[in-house]
């Protein structure tokens, strides 16, 4: 009997090759890496974050998208031209092509998205920046694996370990970097300090109650101008970033109320800016507010659980402010915090991540092209054994 | 930078004045991060000019850079300044009140504040305003930074007509004289009482100069130490002739020479 040849099936034959391309594609850098980002026309730090990653996976050579929730979703203007200059496409138009190489990033916001998104082949990741809007976009008893989400990359360490507290050590790859503080925020200017306080808090309502307790309690300072860079329910005149940063570097100290950050990245902008976080300490505290202990560093502005202690230690910030015995040791530490979170560091650790991500898949399709190989291969072999075994006994 | 020159105006010499005048030199000599020796202009009338040096200055437990200018003019608080600025050699001056102080960051921040606005003709500092008792009354040259009185046009910190036409309370004892523009404006007017200030600030600012007020404290005023000019004129000024001068101020700061004010009308209402 002549020799059966033995094929692996065409459709084994076709998943081979895709996976071979894919590989080919994740070596010739033909990878796309896709971002979805929430049209947001106020300045918002997670928005612009993500236009952070999406310049990362540029510089490394990718093809960036961006995609936006929206037909009619306007660039946001408060980021600076170089970083949205990249292409944009609404999800409701296309239907998403993508392989097994590429890599789509979803927001925390966007539950629906990676929802949607569950059957494509290529790597998903959740970005999560903040405890609490990561939480509103869940349904009781459901979590991100049941989009089939395994990547989740986060802003800090301190989130990092509180998602492995809650959700356990295994069930996500929990990636964590920091966020960096562009270099325009840095104090590089000899002009002294106004006696302006910026404000930036999620709640008008216990802003002005700060501030009218403030003025209460030290009526010498009437005068005192308070800067409202942003409010939610009052939106600024919409800054870029660049001369948010501008502004910010001028004032003397400022204010910070909002309970439900969980990264912090306005008082780090203002510590970068040399100018002094006077700030009620939010629920999920920033990990940079903390010493090993748990216990909130001294030193790095004037921060309180209570908010009722915001107006008593604006006053004392400002008295000293205006007696210069502002410490010099608060603006060095002040320096020291920020300068972790810098561009270049955080730029850093975005590539290394994202290089892991695809090593990590192509080692994956390897592995997967491989595992086909030696099945084939094992097939073929006990083919023959078949054959041989019919022709002794034949 | 040696960029400062401390005018001290001394029209008499008793107890009090010999306590607040050793207290005012030791205030300009006990000062942070400067490595040079403050120079002072002491300005007094002739017959005082020894008494000060022994009474005074030879008690003094600071070393200062002292020149000692006899004044047999008028001894007037304007007369004073304007003659004693003529001997100044650094770029910018400032007025000491016997009975006041200088802070310890005085020239450390003037210097900073100077370096960071060069175009700036006068700085005023924020002072204290205190009783003789030492107790603190009010922040005074503050208003500059209140947004309320700089207007939404206005710049935060930099003096314009609407605040000066809010505040007449500016005090400029403290103040960073630019030199040349102090000289270029034409000096401080001998002929306008108790708004002369007001009048000098409405003039740098009527011919485009720009005034700043430095947000820190680099000055301890005593208010109304009995026997002061401004108590005097306090006690013994009627209203109506307050506002006289107020209105003066505003009109004269047009002219650079310091005009002969026709006081015809208040001698006639006090008739």
């Amino acid at each position: 009997m002549a020799k059966e040849e033995i094929k692996i099936t065409e459709q084994e034959l076709s998943q081979l090759e895709k996976l071979k391309s894919a590989v080919d594609k994740i070596e010739k850098k033909e990878v796309k890496f896709l971002f979805a980002v929430v049209n947001s026309p106020q300045p918002s730090a997670s928005v612009y974050e993500v236009y952070y990653h999406a310049n990362v996976a540029k510089s490394m050579g990718y093809d960036v998208t961006m995609l936006t929730d929206a037909q009619d979703f306007v660039v946001p203007a408060f980021i600076e031209k170089e970083l949205t200059d990249i292409k944009h496409t609404s999800m409701d138009k296309i239907k998403l092509s993508v392989g097994p190489q590429d890599v789509l990033v979803i927001p925390e916001i966007f539950t629906n998205v990676m929802e949607q998104t569950k059957n494509l082949g290529c790597v998903r990741i959740g970005l999560l920046q903040s405890m609490d809007y990561m939480l509103n976009g869940l349904v009781l008893g459901v979590d991100w694996s049941q989009f089939g989400i395994e990547n989740i990359l986060t802003t800090s360490r301190s989130m990092q370990d509180a998602l492995g507290m809650y959700y356990g050590p295994t069930k996500f790859k929990i990636g964590y970097y920091d966020v960096g503080i562009p270099n325009y925020f840095n104090n590089d200017t000899d002009i002294p300090k106004r006696p302006v306080i910026s404000v930036i808090g999620r709640n008008p309502n216990e802003i002005a109650k700060v501030i009218k307790l403030f003025y209460a309690k030290y009526p010498q300072f009437q005068w005192i101008t308070f800067d409202p860079m942003m409010t939610e329910s009052k939106p600024p005149s919409p800054l870029r970033r660049i001369d948010f940063a501008d502004r910010l570097r001028k004032n003397f100290a400022s204010l910070w109320i909002d309970r439900i950050s969980s990264f912090g990245t306005f008082p780090l902008e203002a510590m970068k800016s040399g100018s002094i976080p006077v700030g009620l300490v939010p629920d999920f505290a920033p990990e940079y507010l903390l010493n090993s202990e748990g216990q909130i560093i001294e030193d790095i502005g004037f921060w309180s659980n209570n908010i009722y202690q915001l107006p008593i230690m604006l006053g004392e910030a400002l008295t000293k402010f205006l007696d210069d015995t502002l410490d010099e040791t608060m603006y060095e530490k002040m320096q020291e915090t920020a300068k972790r979170y810098s561009p270049e560091n955080s730029k850093e650790q975005l590539t290394k991540y994202y290089s892991g991500i695809i090593d990590e898949r192509k080692n994956l399709l390897l592995g997967a092209i491989k595992n086909y190989e030696e099945t084939a291969a094992k097939e073929q072999e006990n083919k023959v054994e078949e054959v041989k075994t019919e022709e002794s006994n034949g | 930078m040696d960029n400062i020159t401390v005018i001290i105006p001394v029209h008499e010499l008793n107890d009090d004045v010999r306590k607040y005048l050793k207290e005012a030199l030791e205030s300009v000599g006990k000062q942070d991060k400067i490595d040079y020796l403050p120079k002072v202009i002491i300005v007094s009338p002739t017959s005082l000019v020894s008494d000060i040096k022994k009474e005074v200055v030879d008690l003094l437990e600071v070393t200062l850079n002292i020149e000692y200018l006899a004044n047999n003019l008028k001894t007037d608080f304007q007369s004073q300044i304007n003659f004693a600025s003529e001997i100044v050699e650094t770029d910018y001056f400032t007025i000491l009140e016997f009975d006041d102080q200088l802070s310890t960051t005085y020239f450390k921040l003037g210097e900073q504040y100077i370096k960071a606005h060069t175009d700036i003709d006068l700085f005023l500092p924020f002072m204290i305003e205190t009783t003789t008792e030492n107790q603190a009354i009010k922040i005074t040259n503050e208003q500059t930074w209140a947004r309320n009185y700089v207007g939404e046009n206005g710049t935060l910190g930099y003096m314009n007509n609407t605040v000066l036409d809010n505040v007449t309370d500016f005090k400029f004892t403290g103040a960073l004289f630019k030199k040349e523009e102090f000289d270029s404006y034409g000096k401080l007017k001998v002929n306008i009482k108790l708004t002369f200030t007001l009048e000098f600030l409405y003039r740098i600012l009527n011919n485009g100069g720009k005034i700043f007020s430095i947000p820190k404290i680099l000055y301890k005023h005593t208010a109304n130490r009995v026997g002061s000019l401004f108590d005097v004129y306090q006690k013994t000024m009627p209203m109506p002739e307050r506002k006289f001068w107020f209105d003066t101020a505003k009109k004269e700061s047009n002219f650079f020479n310091d005009r002969v004010i026709d006081t015809s009308s208040l001698t006639e209402a006090t008739q």
